[in-house]
């Protein structure tokens, strides 16, 4: 998939927290707090991780009885080659950067 | 149980709720996810925090929504210059149309809040001026307050104009 733009720090933030465990499906509330990011943030990256095809959506029956069905989200394939090919990008980057800060 | 908890999980819902009908038309599924995700939510998870937010992410997620309430300001303040600056002419129904016409376009879900506040501007301005005495340079005589409101009629060519704006919008941009 073309990369148009170096994604933002706050998507790479959710990319990351859904590659820890990339089979996971994840809830939005939870993925907010793993990635930092406030609900005002995170909606429109899965919104538009979502339309890219990067990320997959379904609705998850409730753990407890008497709860509404909750959005949970995961990867998709190429939703995890990305967010792998950006980790690979980055971590010369974060490999000079430690290199820079030991000298 | 604190007396502001009824208050923040009312307001929490109202924000949920809001998000919800704002993200409905281009993002159904999304807005579902919103309202049930807030339902999930319990008092620890700061529900009202979480809808807040979800309510400004559908700002910036509807059609025109991030830029919607910056040129309202724009279009309005323009409109009170231009009727400060001439008098009324066919000009001044021109301006109140196309102010009009540009925000059904950008917004046209608030094509009637859009109408009737750029509508009202040369009224607003004309009772501004009787009421306060205060006038721009070329009037000489001061203006009656009946006359003034009288102008309120420019509503319904800045509605006919929004709405032109929304249709042309529903049908070329959305």
């Amino acid at each position: 998939m073309p990369r148009n733009r170096a994604p933002s720090r706050q998507t790479r933030n959710v990319l990351d927290a859904l590659l820890s465990q990339p089979a996971e499906w994840r809830h939005g509330y939870d993925l907010g707090k793993l990635s930092g990011l406030s609900s005002g943030t995170l909606y429109p990256l899965l919104i538009r991780l979502h339309e890219r095809g990067l990320l997959e959506a379904k609705w998850v029956e409730p753990d407890r009885p008497g709860r509404p069905a909750r959005h949970a989200y995961r990867l998709s394939n190429a939703g995890v080659d990305f967010a792998r090919s950006l980790q690979e990008d980055a971590a010369p980057e974060a490999e000079a950067e430690a290199g820079e800060a030991l000298a | 149980m604190s007396a502001s908890l009824p208050i923040r999980r009312w307001l929490a819902k109202g924000f949920a709720c809001a998000a919800a009908g704002r993200l409905r038309r281009r993002y159904p599924d999304w807005a579902e996810a919103v309202l049930s995700e807030h339902a999930s939510l319990s008092d620890a998870d700061n529900p009202l925090g979480w809808a807040f937010g979800a309510w400004w992410a559908s700002l910036d997620l509807s059609p025109g929504g991030a830029l919607y309430p910056l040129l309202l300001a724009l279009s309005l303040t323009t409109m009170a210059l231009y009727q400060w600056s001439a008098d009324e002419s066919l000009m001044t129904l021109g301006v109140v149309g196309l102010l009009a016409l540009v925000l059904g376009l950008l917004s046209p879900r608030r094509f009637l809040l859009s109408g009737v506040l750029v509508g009202v501007v040369v009224a607003g301005v004309n009772a501004f001026e009787a009421l306060s005495g205060i006038r721009p340079a070329y009037e000489t005589m001061p203006r009656d307050l009946i006359h003034s409101v009288r102008w309120v009629v420019l509503v319904l060519p800045a509605l006919a104009a929004s709405a032109v704006g929304r249709q042309l919008s529903l049908r070329f941009l959305d």
